[in-house]
């Protein structure tokens, strides 16, 4: 039994080299294939293991894949396959699973995948493995199969002998694809969303055209788990709500062949300024080259995008012009009757017509005795291409009171053209009706509300106006006078009292003892050098009897000369310069009386004066003459 | 004083300063126009069409405390009509806060927001709903006691009255000047400080908030994420605003507006309040 297990696992062997592909033994066949030979770390790629058994058969079931070290798998996604095949005239039915495993390597290198297996019968049957090469991210070369445009995984097509692999007429060329859905480069291998709005600087109103387009590379895709994008600071209008009837194209991005498509349009009408946002889209793809994240393919998000919105210019604004009120409009009215009697009312019916933002309110000629009632409306609006319009009927009843030729005025809408970047003023004259005066049964207009009668009373002219809004404090000059002044004073009042005081003290310097006393020393040498000695011996006097009444506080001049001699011992002057200055001031007496010296010439009064005016000085600096 | 004095008191110092303020504006052709426009439509009864030209005017940046008044007028005019819209009186009441805010003392206004914030209040009181209640800071009293030119006139007479009896002071050896000058010289520094303070104070609550009045029938209050306030236990003491109460707004915040109102400050939706215009 085993050796005949082991002799049919050979001939499995051996049928598996001979045709690596397909696998077929008895009841079952098993075939492998993989998506690509060559990916590149982080790209996704599938493994498929088919497994078909004999109609009647026990249905192949727990498929497994090997996969090395490295790789993130996802799956196995398993379907019920059907194939029917003529053989010998005859035909024969198989029925199996279909396991497909979706793979991403993490890092470069040459792999083997796989085998695959499948229970069969409590038995575990493996299929083929396959090779692929592993190569940095961005490094890879893929080439666009075109014959397997859906990214089946179908093989190419054989090489013919003679025939070059890259054929002389270029890439094959696709079937024509709107220029919206071209790009230039994939936002992601696999799949993307990709969200236009145009124009993105709009005033408040204006239409703005949001278009996402959805872009995947593994072949067609359905539309699965839409969140739609936010949008709350708009108006919208659908232009196209789903992608199910849109058609698919091929579209080529960078070298590869793309599967596009437009899955949503609206028609935004922004209601406030400001940087507004448009939220993402989020969209599953979902098809036979997508891996499923949980039940729902592929996730993919549109990014966010941000829209400038201004109001239109305040300048030229006509009056009654309402915020939002933006497109190219036309009004048109009808009037019936146009004869009836005071207190009976008519029908207006006012049609607006339009595109943009058609707005919910028109400008009415209101005057005295006519009253308009809220209208009613109704409208047919909707996209024509990319932009939305239509139109929009007011129909007003209308009271009129007042008797005579009744002129209505017209009916206005003030609105900003984007296209002219103006604004224009849409209108629809009303003409006159004929009001015959009242028969007296119909009903009389309602009261207004009296208890504000009279509260206000119209201004017809314009009187004084507001006063300058210039204000004192809002100049710098204002508040540095309002400190500046008083301080200034004070300031100014210190600054004298300080030159006052330092003036005093120069001169008090200026007449103090000893500065006299210097004073007279030079006088005395003047004289002394004039050769008048009475004068020199006077100074030469005066100069010391400064200095000691400066030093020594000693009024000398009314003191006889012993006392003098005295009043210095008991001030502690040494005797030796007390018997100098004794002696010079008795020979200053008897100079200045005499007018000449027996012993001492002029120059000497002044020398000698001018030792001794330096010696009491001392006394002085020494802290007086007791220490000295 | 009586309460008449003081207020004599006060229109006269405001009016004394705006004499030493600056050159007053004058309208210009376009402006007079489209008034003329606005109330001749208003006299013919054409209210919405008066109410656009007047709140056209307003747009443009014309600011008259009788293009104000007169836009209350119109205000009035629609909220005693059968077209009525809910927030006319509101806006009645905005437009006359502005005419006195332009023109302080003006009798006229004075009396009709008075009737207005009493119609108000009538019509609340028959809906059950709470009154309308005016309410403000004790700092803003205080400094509101006077106009923000009036409190800089005072600190200039402060500041010349202590200069001079400074100068007199220093000048002077005569005992009894000397005494005069020195009681001079503080009384004007007491001014100076004074009112130089409360100066500032004006200067900085003009520049950091501006008046404006609620134009709805009940302004709900919120927090700075824009949930309504929630009463317990009595606090807050409100939880929404009657229409014509006076605000200060002090920040806007996308559709949000930083209100003070009274000692509270809160958050509203901004298209409820019409802000004030000022000089």
């Amino acid at each position: 039994m085993t050796s005949r297990r082991l002799l049919a696992l050979l001939a499995v062997f051996a049928a598996l080299l001979a045709a690596p592909r397909a696998r077929a033994q008895g009841t079952y066949s098993l075939q492998s294939q993989i998506s690509s030979r060559e990916v590149e770390v982080g790209e996704t790629f599938t493994f498929r293991l088919a497994a078909l058994v004999d109609q009647g058969a026990a249905t192949p079931r727990s498929p497994t894949l090997k996969v090395p070290p490295g790789f993130v798998v996802h799956g196995p996604s398993v379907a019920t396959q059907q194939q029917i095949s003529l053989s010998g005239g005859q035909f024969t039915q198989r029925t199996g699973i279909s396991a497909t495993w979706t793979l991403e390597a993490s890092h470069p290198g040459r792999f083997t995948i796989g085998p695959a297996s499948v229970e069969l019968n409590g038995h575990r049957v493996t299929g083929d493995s396959a090779q692929v090469e592993v190569v940095p991210a961005g490094a890879g070369k893929r080439q666009p199969n075109p014959f397997d445009p859906f990214g089946f995984g179908l093989p190419p097509m054989p090489k013919l002998p003679g025939f070059d692999d890259t054929p002389d007429l270029g890439a094959p060329e696709l079937p024509p694809f709107p220029e919206e859905l071209r790009v230039q480069h994939p936002d992601d291998p696999l799949a993307f969303l990709r969200a236009v709005a145009k124009p993105t600087e709009v005033v408040v109103g204006q239409q703005l055209t949001l278009k996402i387009y959805a872009y995947g590379s593994r072949g067609p895709f359905r539309e699965t788990n839409t969140s739609e994008p936010s949008r709350e600071a708009f108006l919208a209008h659908n232009i196209l709500d789903n992608s199910y009837s849109e058609p698919m194209y091929r579209v080529p991005i960078g070298n590869d062949v793309w599967q596009a498509k437009k899955v949503r349009e609206l028609a935004l009408f922004p209601i406030q300024a400001g940087k507004l946002t448009i939220g993402s889209m989020r969209m599953g793809f979902d098809g036979r080259g997508y891996p499923s994240s949980g039940a729902h393919g592929v996730e993919r998000l549109s990014a966010p995008l941000t829209i400038t919105v201004t109001e239109p210019p305040a300048e030229g604004r006509p009056p009654g012009y309402k915020l939002g009120d933006v497109g190219r409009f036309a009004l048109s009215a009808s009037v019936a009757p146009r004869a009836i009697s005071a207190g009976e009312a008519i029908s207006i019916v006012a049609k607006l017509e339009g595109t943009g933002n058609l707005p919910f309110t028109l400008r009415v000629p209101q005057q005295s005795g006519v009253t308009w009632l809220e209208p009613t409306t109704v409208d047919e609006i909707e996209p024509h291409g990319s932009v939305i319009g239509g139109w929009r009927k007011f129909t007003y009843v209308v009271r009129i009171d007042r008797a005579g030729d009744v002129d209505l005025g017209e009916i206005t809408l003030p609105y900003w053209d984007p296209e002219r970047e103006s604004y224009d003023t849409a209108r629809a004259k009303l003409g006159v009706i004929k009001v015959k005066p009242a028969n007296g049964n119909e009903p009389k207009e309602p009261e207004p509300n009296d208890a504000l009668k009279d509260a206000i009373t119209l201004r017809k002219t314009l009187g004084a106006p507001a006063a300058s809004s210039a204000r004192l404090s809002d100049e710098r000059w204002f508040w540095w006078l309002l400190v500046l002044a008083p301080l200034g004073v004070t300031l100014t009042g210190q600054g004298v009292s300080l030159a006052r005081r330092l003036g005093h003290k120069v001169r008090e310097s200026k007449e103090s003892h000893s500065a006299l006393a210097a004073k007279a020393l030079a006088e005395a040498a003047r004289q002394a050098s004039a050769g008048d000695v009475a004068k020199a011996a006077s100074a030469a006097e005066r100069a010391v009897l400064l200095a000691l009444e400066g030093s020594l506080g000693l009024k000398a001049r009314g003191l006889l000369r012993d006392a003098l001699g005295t009043e210095l011992a008991d001030r502690g002057v040494k005797q030796e310069l007390a018997d100098e200055i004794t002696s010079l001031l008795g020979a200053c007496d008897d100079a200045r009386f005499t007018g000449a010296s027996e012993t001492t010439d002029a120059r000497s009064f002044a020398e000698r004066a001018e030792r001794a005016v330096r010696e009491i000085a001392k006394l002085k600096k020494n802290g007086g003459a007791n220490e000295s | 004083m009586t309460p008449t004095c003081r207020r004599a008191l006060a229109v006269f110092l405001a009016l004394f300063a705006l004499g030493l303020s600056a050159l007053a504006q004058a309208p210009d052709a376009d402006s007079q126009k489209l008034f003329a426009d606005a109330v001749a439509s208003l006299e013919r009864g054409a209210i919405d069409d008066a109410i656009d030209r007047f709140e056209s005017l307003a747009d443009q940046g014309f600011v008259h405390p009788d293009a104000s008044y007169d836009r209350a007028a119109a205000y009035v005019a629609r909220a005693r009509s059968v077209n009525a819209r809910p927030g006319d009186l509101g806006r009645a009441a905005a437009a006359l806060e502005e005419t006195l805010a332009l023109r302080p003392g003006d009798a006229d206004a004075e009396h009709a927001l008075d009737r207005v914030r009493g119609e108000i209040a009538r019509r609340r009181a028959r809906e059950r709903a709470e009154p309308v209640v005016a309410k403000t800071s004790l700092w803003r009293a205080v400094v509101g006691l006077l106009d923000e030119q009036v409190w800089a006139v005072l600190a200039a007479i402060g500041s010349t009255l202590s200069t001079l009896g400074l100068v007199i002071r220093r000048a002077t050896a005569a005992r009894r000047i000397h005494l005069g000058a020195t009681t001079a010289a503080s009384i004007g520094a007491v001014l100076l400080f004074s009112a130089g303070g409360m100066t500032l104070a004006a200067r900085h609550l003009r520049l950091t908030s501006r008046p404006a009045v609620v134009v709805v029938a009940d302004a709900r209050l919120l927090d700075e994420s824009g949930k309504p306030l929630i009463q317990k236990n009595g606090v807050p003491e409100h939880v929404s605003m009657a229409e014509g109460t006076s605000v200060w707004l002090m920040e806007r915040r996308g559709q949000l507006a930083r209100i003070e109102w009274g000692s509270m400050q809160a958050w509203v939706n901004a298209g409820q309040l019409r802000v004030i215009a000022t000089r």
